[in-house]
């Protein structure tokens, strides 16, 4: 075990501290001479603590300013008030707790004879600036995203809420990587046993590492198989702001753009933002919409196999006319030839995910028009079948979240399979699965398929289509598990 | 560990079972008219499908084949024997029953198009003069087979001649099986190298009675359907002097028994809308005298041709054609169906016309 209360020899607590930090080049230590008398050490890691800033506002004032000899501990509380350029300052007497303050950017002055170390924050902010964000696009929402600086991404939120009621709970995890978390709520919106629920499982993460919050999901939630997001990640404040005012919790992670909002059900990836922003008629159409592509994702390519399959007299006349025709020589049966398409439609998206702009706009150019035309005329696979799988792509870029639309599109596999294995009752049996899945899920204690199953009718108001938007500000039943009717009968 | 062993058995049935040994669509025949037709002996049937080939590039052919069997179904399966595909019956755009046939019965036609869930309820059924080959082997001239040439005659006759669109299998068994009424469907002849509808065809129960010429068919039409379109023409002395209107007409059934006789009385409600009038047009001439005119004019005639037709039903025909019986029978229960059936003869039918000149067209 290391000894880790400091003592009043400073090279002693020199070398105290040093066992806390990895020894690099930019681990600065600087002597000095206090009032030509005293002497003492200014401990910071370059780049993390900001350089000029240190030398500006707490060395040249130690170096030329300071007049008093700094004997005891109030000593420095008399130098810090009187010549000290910094707003943040205490004391800590503990080494490890100071070689972690010290690895997080702040500078630590030791004093010869002074038992404790004085930290002051000096945080390099020197960070990613606030941009649009490129996989959250808004027409009519605010134009700023979070950043990888946690403070500022806080910031964000309170410069929204303006409310005494808004709770910051700072929490660190990972025990290597020491990320700063913080979990933010508004306390008298939050039910307080969906909040025990969060808190008990988000405070008590052990991790030997946090790099995104991707990653924290993964460590909170309760069935890691299962295909549906069970928080939600996003990248905009002013969404993150809308679910606090619901009574939902954020978890912001440091160094990671995007905030993970919990609990989530599943109605809620549907519902775009913009939503809210547009005329009610207007923004229900496009709701609609984005469901019916849902829907098309699912089922549109396990329909058109179980026709061609199975019940090709449910072919309208003319349809069917015209798919025969096309499906005339074509060499793969309907499974495989679906099948193919769509694999190679995943190959083309996941290639295009990663690449520069420019060259995406190159492979969607090859992928979609090339291969798609030169696949139809060698008579690999029929139009018609091209033309659904198409359509089935371009709906999965309707659903707004990025990780549902993933999920979603995942599905449209096992989908594939039943309806060539089993039909139209393959397509039904695969709903039910979903639909047991769906409904089997919670998200913190909240049921997923929430306000539908369980029924919360107060909640109707923004489910399939959204209602007037006074009622859509109202704090959702189903986000308050104490206030259900089988608690209160306990 | 249950749950693991329930899901490799779940795994099991997914992987081992199935449905296999199916074809895919581009592997099927598609039969889009089917006619049914008896052999010269009368005892066996014969059945002509008609049937899709495709070629591939756009170019779709149609091929007519001939199968002898004892039963419907039978002919099917001696089909199989010499079509190189299987085929669908749900595809099926119009059924055509020969006159010979229909008079024979239609029981098991009825039978196996209900029974059998692969074929379509809504196809169009219709009865042809002459024979189904005839209908089949002739080329189409505005579609690319016969069988939707059938259909489209029959979809295209519903906004004109009062016919109704209710030609479907569906109908025919409706009519079949509902109590108090007889089936009644379009009837079709070959003519001039193509199809035209000849009528329309009374059945005895699955019997085929009397197929009606068109010109009679309009009135019958008038008088058994609601809610139909169709042109009187009220010719004065030639088509220079004469009136169209096109009529709406709306009818109501009323059922009463006068000295132990059936008396039924059919309200015509006719709504009119004038096409062409040079009969008594004139820009000086009152409107609404102009209008008076024409609608007395129109109840006439349509009193005359209507109460023509009952008494030609009553006395020629012998069945009720106009399906009004079904209300006897509803009043005075279903126990007395037969009485009220062959009652036909002696009942006293009688037509309220309605009239009413909705629009005058352009000019006033």
């Amino acid at each position: 075990m290391i000894e880790q209360v400091l003592v009043e020899d400073f090279n002693k607590n020199l070398t105290l501290i040093s066992n806390f930090v990895a020894q690099n080049s930019n681990f600065i230590k600087k002597e000095i001479l206090i009032n030509g008398k005293v002497s003492a050490y200014v401990l910071f890691i370059d780049g993390l603590a900001d350089k000029n800033y240190v030398e500006e506002a707490i060395i040249k004032p130690f170096l030329y300013k300071v007049d008093i000899d700094i004997t005891k501990e109030e000593d420095l509380y008399e130098v810090s008030k009187k010549y000290l350029f910094v707003s943040s300052f205490r004391l800590n007497n503990n080494a490890k707790d100071v070689g972690a303050e010290l690895l997080s950017g702040k500078t630590v002055i030791i004093v010869n004879g002074i038992k404790s170390a004085m930290i002051l924050d000096t945080i390099n902010p020197k960070y990613r600036d606030i941009q649009e964000s490129t996989s959250e696009k808004s027409i009519l929402g605010t134009r700023e995203s979070f950043t990888e600086n946690i403070n500022l991404n806080l910031t964000l939120i309170q410069r929204k809420i303006k409310s005494p009621s808004l709770k910051i709970e700072r929490f660190v995890v990972g025990e290597k990587t020491r990320t700063e978390c913080a979990l933010v709520y508004l306390e008298d919106v939050i039910d307080k046993e969906l909040l025990n629920t969060i808190k008990s499982r988000v405070l008590t993460v052990k991790a030997p590492a946090m790099l995104t919050t991707g990653v924290f999901e993964q460590f909170i939630e309760r069935r890691p198989f299962n295909l549906f997001p069970q928080a939600k990640n996003t990248e905009r404040p002013d969404k993150v702001v809308f679910d606090l005012l619901e009574g939902k919790a954020a978890i912001f992670i440091a160094e990671s753009p995007s905030v993970l909002v919990v609990p989530a059900s599943f109605i809620e990836f549907f519902q775009g933002f913009e939503d809210y922003s547009e005329r009610i008629i207007i923004s229900n159409f496009s709701r609609i919409t984005r469901f019916l592509a849902v829907i098309t994702v699912l089922i549109l390519g396990p329909i058109y196999l179980t026709l061609l399959l199975y019940n090709a007299e449910l072919f309208p006349y003319q349809l069917m006319k015209v798919i025969i025709d096309s499906r005339k020589g074509i060499p793969l049966p309907p499974f495989l030839e679906i099948l193919a398409m769509e694999l190679c439609i995943e190959i083309l998206r996941e290639g295009g995910v990663r690449l520069p702009n420019p060259v995406g706009t190159t492979l969607a150019i090859v992928g979609g028009i090339v291969i798609g035309d030169a696949a139809t005329k060698a008579n690999i696979v029929s139009h018609a079948t091209l033309f659904v799988v198409a359509i089935t792509v371009v709906s999965t870029f309707l659903i707004p979240n990025y990780q549902m639309a993933l999920s979603i599109r995942f599905l449209r596999f096992p989908m594939l399979i039943l309806a060539q294995m089993f039909g139209f009752y393959g397509i039904l049996i695969g709903f039910y699965i979903l639909l047991v899945a769906l409904v089997k899920l919670d998200s913190f204690g909240i049921p997923y398929f929430s306000p539908m199953a369980p029924s919360r009718f107060k909640d109707f108001g923004d489910v399939f289509v959204r209602s007037n938007i006074r009622k859509v500000f109202n704090e959702p039943v189903s986000l308050k598990p104490s206030l259900s009717r089988r608690n209160k009968n306990e | 560990m249950k749950s693991r062993r329930l899901i490799l058995l779940l795994i099991f049935i997914l992987f081992f079972t199935g449905c296999y040994n199916r074809v895919s669509i581009e592997k099927l025949s598609v039969i889009v008219g089917i006619g049914f037709d008896v052999g010269k002996d009368k005892k066996e049937i014969e059945n002509v499908a008609e049937y899709l080939i495709f070629r591939g590039q756009r170019e779709i052919d149609r091929g007519v084949s001939l199968e002898v069997g004892k039963t419907i179904n039978e002919a099917n399966s001696n089909r199989q024997l010499n079509l190189k595909k299987n085929y669908l019956l749900g595809t099926v755009r119009a059924y055509v029953i020969s006159e010979e046939r229909a008079k024979l019965g239609i029981k098991d036609i009825i039978d196996t198009c209900i029974r059998d869930q692969e074929r379509n309820l809504n196809t169009i059924i219709v009865v042809s003069k002459g024979s189904c080959k005839d209908i089949f082997e002739q080329t189409p001239k505005e579609e690319s087979t016969m069988a939707d040439e059938v259909k489209e005659l029959i979809e295209a006759s519903y906004s004109s001649n009062f016919f109704t669109n209710n030609a479907g299998v569906k109908d025919l068994a409706n009519m079949y099986y509902q109590e108090g009424r007889n089936i009644v469907i379009p009837a079709i002849e070959k003519k001039d190298s193509t199809i035209r509808i000849a009528g329309i065809a009374v059945f005895d129960k699955d019997k085929l009675k009397k197929i009606i010429p068109i010109e009679e068919a309009i009135y019958v039409n008038l008088l058994r359907n609601y809610d139909v379109k169709g042109n009187i023409a009220l010719v004065m002395e030639d088509y220079k002097k004469a009136v169209d209107v096109e009529c709406i007409s709306k009818r109501k059934v009323y059922v009463d028994k006068v000295d132990g006789k059936l008396k039924y009385t059919i309200k015509l409600n006719i709504e009119g809308e004038i096409k062409l009038n040079t009969y008594n047009f004139d820009e000086e001439n009152n409107v609404q005298k102009i209008l008076d005119d024409i609608k007395i004019q129109l109840t006439n005639n349509l009193n005359e041709n209507l109460n023509k037709i009952i008494e030609r039903a009553k006395n020629d025909y012998e069945i009720d054609v106009f399906d009004i019986q079904k209300y006897a029978v509803a009043k005075y229960g279903r126990e007395n169906e037969e009485s009220i059936r062959e009652s036909f003869k002696d009942c006293e039918i009688e037509v309220m016309v309605n009239t009413k000149i909705s629009s005058t067209g352009r000019y006033k």
